[in-house]
């Protein structure tokens, strides 16, 4: 499985001893021992800041979200033809501040033929880069799979497969609708984003 | 702290919807009692198997095997979703509670159909849901329970549907989620995680019904130092699975609760050397304490995938002349499981396949513990085929008993086997951890072993006493993922099939006597209960999960003309006897 074996920047450890932590809504609501309230502590364990959770932004670069450059940006030039897609997250081209607080915001990032790309997805490439999200639109798992032979991003969880060639359009299901795509361009050598995202990431649970 | 309390606050406020309806305000609705739970009227379904001893077994005859095949639609309720609909109607005087997938919990006149409320619990945008699907609801005073996708307990109002409390169980992010009913029991709530396949460490826990207050949590998988850690090595356990995936049986007389447990993670065994308790195992546990009383492990080591947690059925079997009180397991290893309980100890009586198992060469006469034919067991790199596939001989889908006809019915598949391929695989929270693919590929595949053209799908019925015997067989070309219902008017209600039929058959006989095309395809657990002297059975039709997961894979092997696609949406149907 691609990114099997790679670990995401910002991934949690292992705290497989943390007890309860309990905590009602009738308590929240009523104002009560709202000091010793404790549900959503680990969420606020590590603080994160607000635009670490934004969508990604118009002239955000891209960083290495795996692997050994894991956190460094992203060129252009990192992104090969005909490699497996590589995972990334946004980056505040000014502050260098990772949008990681998200798995919304996680990307897959690749490079394909320029002549390969549908219409709909060539104004969205930067020299046939493409980035997509990570997240599913069938039920929200990470989407890190890839068939070389169909230039398809692959869903390990259920399988549903999107065509990276077409705008990330439905080729086998269960998944009825297709991945976001994130519209970049290149400045200087590297990679920018060049719109927000082309819908809503991940999927409705309906 | 104070910018903390807002958030959650705003979150709070936009957690759920509850529509309580104008007829709702005024509806009398009896309080469920530990009494009643212990010893539920026949005419109401008060638990996900309705009774703690958890055999399926409703004592109500209206409708027979004589004129069931005369049963007909009372109405119907749509609920507007796709995905697994696989929740129990359980019905407490008159008024009727299940859930969806993505956690709704819907409150009916059992009788008319009329809506009283809906709750719709707002999932975080970042959940991913490996299971889309939810199996209903406890009851315990005149509360409502449900485990949710996103690992939190809530009690809601029975009368209004409006959120009393609600209690975080675990965190999402990091691949914690909740899939069974909760079961209720001398006031408290028992719930158990799901999340195999993406690094958790499983465990059971109980909360206070009257505030969720925290009672006590017991993991499956030993720390080092407690006993059964001697069966883990290294870290592994830290995030070994483990899960819980349906609810477990209560034994008032011993005070015991007993749950099945899930496979450890990764999936290849030789990553996580040793037996790996309390993986693929059945817990006795202490109702007041959680502690671990004792323990039977059906297979140690799991390289198949092969859970072992729909409820186990606690009933008597004779063997020699000696009344057992016992506990019967239809493994998903494929393998028909005879066990005893007492105050101490779970022991091995028999066990026999009731599928194709080409894994296990022996059981050990005494302990029931199997030995493997290695070649049979995937490791990291080494691929294996093996039989019944990792959906097991049967799966999550109850079976049930009738003391009636004294038979053991089981959904069952047959001819249906798999390879597994597993690689090298690093933990990453909340990402999925088993070493394979989930989706058919060079990792993981089914594949249709000789006898498929005949059939997949069964259903068996079984004698307990002395030398069990497959006493009938009902065949389905199919693969089965259908909870069964057994009555006291000796009909056996059952779905699960691709072709959406709702059928009933003859409880002594397996005779087909009644079926009904519904919408979907039926995985959801039938139930029946009476009202103003009228004897309903209910049922959602709502196809998905790994019943679709199945049929992609079933798909796959077969000539386009033989590939079936079955529908989704859910629909609550509920038959009666035209007056």
């Amino acid at each position: 499985m691609s990114g099997a074996g790679e670990r995401a920047a910002g991934a949690r450890g292992v705290d497989s001893e943390r007890e309860f932590a309990p905590c009602t809504r009738r308590a929240l609501l009523e104002g009560l021992a709202v000091a010793g309230c404790l549900v959503p502590l680990h969420a606020f364990a590590q603080a994160v800041d607000p635009a670490a959770k934004s969508r990604p932004q118009i002239g955000d670069r891209l960083a290495f979200a795996t692997g050994a450059r894991a956190g460094q940006p992203l060129e252009a030039s990192a992104v090969v033809l005909a490699a497996e897609p590589l995972s990334a997250w946004p980056m505040d081209a000014t502050t260098g501040l990772l949008r990681d607080g998200s798995r919304l915001n996680q990307l897959r990032v690749l490079r394909l033929d320029p002549a390969a790309l549908s219409p709909r997805t060539a104004p969205n490439a930067a020299e046939g880069v493409v980035a997509y999200a990570t997240m599913c639109s069938h039920a929200g798992c990470d989407v890190t799979g890839w068939s070389a032979a169909t230039r398809g991003l692959v869903c390990p969880c259920h399988g549903s497969e999107f065509s990276a060639e077409d705008a990330a359009t439905v080729i086998r299901g269960p998944a009825t609708q297709p991945l976001a795509m994130l519209p970049l361009r290149i400045e200087n050598g590297e990679l920018r984003v060049a719109r927000g995202f082309t819908r809503k990431v991940g999927f409705t649970p309906a | 702290m104070l910018r903390t309390t807002a958030l959650v606050l705003a979150a709070l406020a936009t957690g759920g919807v509850a529509g309580p309806s104008a007829a709702q305000e005024a509806r009398p609705y009896t309080p469920v009692t530990q009494a009643r739970l212990e010893n539920p009227e026949p005419r109401n379904w008060l638990m996900f198997r309705r009774t703690y001893d958890a055999n399926g077994y409703s004592p109500l005859d209206q409708i027979n095997a004589k004129n069931v095949k005369r049963l007909a639609p009372a109405w119907t309720f749509a609920t507007g979703l796709r995905e697994g609909h696989q929740s129990p109607p359980i019905v407490n005087d008159g008024v009727m509670f299940f859930t969806t997938p993505h956690n709704h919990v819907i409150a009916l006149d059992a009788r008319t159909g009329e809506q009283l409320w809906r709750y719709e619990r707002a999932l975080p945008e970042d959940l991913q849901e490996l299971h889309p699907t939810n199996r209903g609801v406890a009851l315990f005073g005149d509360r409502v329970y449900m485990a949710t996708a996103d690992a939190f307990l809530v009690a809601l109002d029975a009368r209004t549907g409006k959120v009393v409390w609600e209690q975080q169980i675990e965190d999402y992010t990091r691949g914690y989620y909740c899939t069974l009913a909760p079961l209720a029991v001398r006031g408290k709530i028992l719930v158990g995680v799901s999340g195999g396949e993406l690094g958790i460490r499983g465990f059971i826990a109980a909360f206070d019904a009257g505030t969720g207050k925290p009672a006590w949590k017991t993991f499956t998988i030993p720390a080092p130092g407690e006993p059964g850690s001697e069966t883990w090595s290294g870290d592994a356990w830290k995030t070994g699975g483990v899960p819980v995936w349906v609810t477990g049986a209560y034994d008032p007389r011993l005070g015991l609760t007993y749950w099945g447990t899930g496979n450890a993670g990764p999936w290849a065994g030789d990553v996580r050397p040793g037996d790996n308790l309390y993986a693929n195992s059945v817990l006795a546990l202490d109702i007041e304490t959680g502690r671990i009383v004792a323990h039977h492990q059906y297979h140690w080591n799991d390289s198949w995938d092969w859970d072992e947690v729909s409820t186990p059925l606690l009933l008597d079997f004779e063997r020699g002349g000696r009344t057992i009180h016992g506990l019967v397991h239809p493994g998903r290893n494929g393998y028909l499981w005879f066990l005893e309980r007492t105050q101490e100890q779970i022991g091995f009586v028999d066990a026999q396949p009731f599928v194709r198992n080409d894994v296990f060469t022996r059981l050990d006469p005494k302990t029931g513990r199997p030995e493997y034919d290695l070649d049979k067991k995937p490791a990291t790199g080494r691929a294996a085929t093996f039989c019944p596939s990792l959906s097991g001989g049967t799966n999550w889908m109850p079976s049930v008993y009738s003391p009636k006809t004294r038979l053991l019915y089981i959904p069952a598949n047959e001819n249906l086997c798999a390879m597994m391929n597993p690689q090298p695989v690093e933990y990453q929270a909340g990402q999925l951890f088993t070493g394979t693919q989930l989706a058919m590929g060079e990792t993981l595949d089914f594949f249709l072993h000789a006898g498929a053209e005949d059939h997949i799908g069964e259903i068996q019925a079984w004698s307990i006493d002395g030398s069990p015997k497959e006493v009938w067989k009902k065949t389905f070309k199919s693969h089965n993922w259908g909870p069964l219902l057994v009555t006291g008017g000796g009909v056996l209600f059952s779905g699960g099939t691709n072709d959406r039929f709702f059928r009933a058959h003859d409880a002594r006989t397996g005779e087909l006597l009644w079926q009904q095309r519904t919408s979907s395809g039926v995985v959801g657990v039938p139930t029946t209960y009476e009202i103003d002297g009228v004897q309903y059975v209910a049922v959602l039709s709502g196809w998905g999960v790994d019943a679709e997961r199945i049929q992609g894979a079933i798909n796959g092997k077969r000539p386009p003309e033989q590939q079936v696609q079955v529908p989704q949406g859910g629909v609550l149907w509920v038959f009666a006897l035209p007056k």
